[in-house]
């Protein structure tokens, strides 16, 4: 029988259920394949699918557009 | 992948790339993302060689950002390129502890330099494999809601770093 320490299956739990919404393709994805980016104006972590770094144009395109969003909200209040 | 607990302290991101030019392009790639949120600690085996890798890849990816924006009409996005151009172009570098050089943005330091105390910062990287006590070190200064994005095998040194991160 195998016995998992705490932690494993705190980590193999955590892969499976944790899901959130990737900022270029717009899907809900498991945080398994997606990586913490840039942060939210409300200081939360944003999250992209990790497959985008390999697309060049658009991770830099999509990630400077979310940012400049981000500042956006900012100044005119929206958030904090 | 990213392991995170709702409410947990920090963001543990493990990537697994098979050499290191992979290494150094998704690191490239991903640092822009994280300047706005606060100074950046890169721990690496050889500061000197890796920094001046990271740097050229970075002086590309300038001029790619620079292309996009050129060959944009519209505004929102040309302001958007703009900005991250500037704040590629103003990132400052060092291999230099923040003790030694307190100004810059990103440090690239070696685990010797780990063992002095370092101010808070939100990102950390993790290119080379750290025993218990070095990964303990690295982690002494990231504040609560930060992202460390670990090279490499997840290894059995690590596993205090998981329960530091959901406590």
């Amino acid at each position: 029988m195998v016995v998992f320490t705490e932690e494993q299956t705190l980590k193999s739990t955590l892969k499976q259920i944790k899901t959130s919404p990737c900022i270029i393709c717009n899907r809900l994805a498991a945080l398994a394949i997606m990586t913490a980016g840039s942060l939210r104006a409300d200081g939360s972590q944003a999250y992209a699918c990790t497959v985008h770094l390999r697309e060049r144009r658009r991770w830099i395109a999509s990630w400077a557009a979310f940012d400049t969003e981000q500042r956006h909200l900012q100044k005119q209040g929206v958030v904090r | 992948m990213i392991l995170h607990l709702e409410g947990g302290r920090w963001f543990i991101d493990v990537r697994t790339t098979e050499t290191s030019e992979q290494m150094s392009y998704d690191l490239t790639h991903h640092l822009p993302r994280r300047l706005a949120a606060g100074p950046v600690i890169i721990v690496a085996d050889n500061t000197k060689v890796f920094l001046s890798v990271i740097r050229k890849r970075w002086m590309k990816l300038l001029y790619e950002v620079e292309c996009q924006r050129s060959s944009t009409l519209d505004t929102f996005k040309k302001e958007a390129l703009q900005f991250e151009a500037d704040q590629m172009r103003n990132c400052h570098f060092a291999t230099k502890p923040p003790a030694e050089l307190p100004s810059a943005d990103v440090y690239c330091l070696t685990t010797t330099q780990l063992s002095r105390t370092l101010p808070p910062y939100m990102t950390l990287y993790i290119t080379t494999p750290l025993d218990a006590q070095q990964a303990g070190a690295a982690t002494a200064g990231l504040k609560a809601g930060g992202l460390i994005v670990l090279y490499g095998a997840w290894l059995p040194e690590y596993e205090n770093l998981l329960k530091q991160a959901y406590q």
